[in-house]
């Protein structure tokens, strides 16, 4: 088994639509077949988890002003509660940079 | 034995962290989770209650002294306007009653499930899943029936649910078709401390402008993002409030509070420290709060699939970035308005705005406003939005029942719907004591 994709949630405080975008994407990428670890965090302490991530999703309207390393994968989300979509974007990701996780 | 007894009935389970201890476990076993859940859940549960519990302890500790010395010096009483400090004020006020917090939790979200499945004779549509707000209503409410009812804790729990389950059916039912407009059907409704007010802005936001002067046609200035960063914007705003709050106590008043320190050093980690101890309370609801949420969203898909999910408000936000930032100044304007007209009023009470409300009800009613009138109604509706929740704030802690709190809510729902239950509440209790 390979290890699991590392996919971080941001928002404003980190405990309200983080924590229910991270709920709903784990279950759809389930569907997807993609083996995932998920967590979810503020933007005023997404620092400690960014070396951990392999793909951030964050709301859109949190980007602006925040700087990415280069090679970092960012996911922009705007509904929040649409799991599907957003994992459909992560699987595009992993088919490209991580393709061993799929099942 | 029968000592034993004694102490476990009286004294170790009545313990808030040991009561909500045993209510997690519980639903880790019923949903048959691994062993290893069972006991790290519990435990991590446990362990944010206590984050929770000593985050909203220090940040009153952190202002109370600043508001004494300045009521000492003035005669006026400060109160901080944030639903942060509401948690802390309410916790203080309930003591080792904070446990029975998880039963009106728990039982308001049976009766929101009740009325939303029996949705056909009852007409409610949204269930509150929001873990991380829902704790805070249920200890406030709960804290307001038992010192306006003045009854016994088991019946004030099952009033106190009963309450909160009906306001949280009918609220984010009522909030649903504006939201439903602004997501472009996003298929879902806010379960947060104002979905009365996105009701009552999208009422009347059409009134003020024309939604084809779009806020996100606009550049603004990128050093606005800084107040994303909850880290940097707790502490900024307040060095900007708190700060302005000591003006009258002058430096020798600073310089009194500041003990050893100097007086700018301790107007400086004023800011830090809150921000700190924000920090410190965000962790303990991420531990406590993200499997309730995840528990609540499982039994609403599994029961009633076909509810409006409410949750968190800065679900908002995405769907129009500018104006939420608009908002978040334009709320600002109203609160600071409003706090000069208290100023020049001689109001023996004062409120100083937190985060909170500036960026989670000025941020969602500006992409309301924005949605239905353009730029010039988030202006309008964002300042009225101050305006009706700093004078609404005042009312409520007038009722808060608990003047050494350290602040009240700030939200619209809780300047608006729930000072009149509160008034009401009031009158009961009155009435039969």
């Amino acid at each position: 088994m390979s290890t699991p994709l590392h996919v971080l949630f941001v928002c404003g405080y980190g405990v309200g639509t983080s924590a229910m975008a991270a709920i709903n994407v784990q279950k759809a990428l389930k569907a997807e077949r993609i083996s995932a670890e998920v967590q979810h965090t503020s933007l005023g302490n997404m620092g400690s988890l960014k070396d951990w991530a392999d793909v951030i999703c964050i709301a859109v309207n949190l980007q602006q002003g925040v700087r990415f390393e280069p090679g970092k994968h960012i996911v922009t989300m705007i509904n929040i509660l649409d799991g599907p979509g957003i994992a459909g974007q992560i699987g595009k990701i992993v088919d490209e940079y991580y393709p061993g996780i799929r099942e | 034995m029968n000592e034993v007894f004694r102490f476990l009935m009286d004294d170790f389970l009545t313990k808030p962290v040991i009561l909500i201890g045993l209510l997690v476990c519980l639903g880790y076993i019923l949903q048959k989770e691994h062993i290893t859940k069972i006991i790290s859940g519990t435990i991590c549960a446990m362990v944010g209650l206590q984050l929770i519990i000593f985050g909203g302890n220090q940040f009153s500790n952190v202002f109370k002294p600043i508001a004494t010395a300045v009521s000492d010096a003035t005669g006026i009483s400060g109160y901080i306007m944030d639903s942060y400090a509401m948690r802390a004020t309410t916790q203080q006020a309930l003591g080792d009653n904070l446990g029975y917090m998880g039963y009106v939790f728990l039982l308001a979200f049976a009766v929101n499930l009740i009325l939303v499945y029996f949705g056909k004779y009852t007409r409610a549509r949204g269930l509150f899943l929001t873990g991380n707000i829902g704790t805070a209503q249920a200890q406030a409410v709960l804290w307001l029936v038992l010192s306006n009812l003045m009854i016994r804790t088991m019946p004030a729990v099952i009033i106190s649910s009963v309450l909160l389950g009906v306001f949280w059916a009918y609220s984010t039912t009522l909030a649903a078709p504006v939201v439903e407009e602004v997501t472009g059907g996003g298929g879902f409704t806010i379960g947060h401390h104002q979905q009365i007010g996105i009701w009552f802005f999208g009422k009347i936001a059409h009134l003020f402008g024309k939604k084809e002067q779009d806020a996100e046609n606009l550049k603004l200035p990128g050093v606005l993002a800084v107040f994303n960063n909850n880290v940097a914007s707790v502490c900024i705003i307040m060095w900007v409030f708190v700060g302005a709050f000591m003006i009258p106590l002058g430096v020798e008043g600073i310089k009194e509070l500041a003990g050893n320190d100097n007086w700018f050093e301790y107007i400086f980690m004023v800011g830090i420290n809150f921000s700190v101890y924000m920090t410190v309370l965000l962790t303990g609801v991420r531990m406590m709060c993200t499997e309730l949420t995840a528990a609540f969203r499982g039994i609403q898909e599994r029961i009633v699939p076909d509810a409006l999910p409410a949750i968190d408000v800065a679900a908002l936000l995405p769907f129009s970035p500018n104006a939420a930032t608009l908002g978040f100044i334009f709320c600002t304007l109203g609160t600071v308005l409003s706090i000069f007209v208290l100023l020049i009023a001689g109001s023996p009470i004062l409120v100083l705005p937190g985060a909170t409300p500036l960026l989670f009800s000025g941020g969602p009613i500006g992409v309301v406003a924005n949605k239905k009138g353009g730029i010039r109604s988030v202006i309008l509706c964002c300042t009225l939005l101050g305006i009706i929740q700093t004078f609404g704030t005042v009312w409520a802690i007038t009722m808060m029942q608990y003047p050494e709190g350290a602040g009240w809510s700030g939200m619209f729902d809780w300047a608006t719907v729930w000072p009149v239950i509160t008034k009401l509440l009031n009158w009961i209790g009155q009435i039969f004591h």
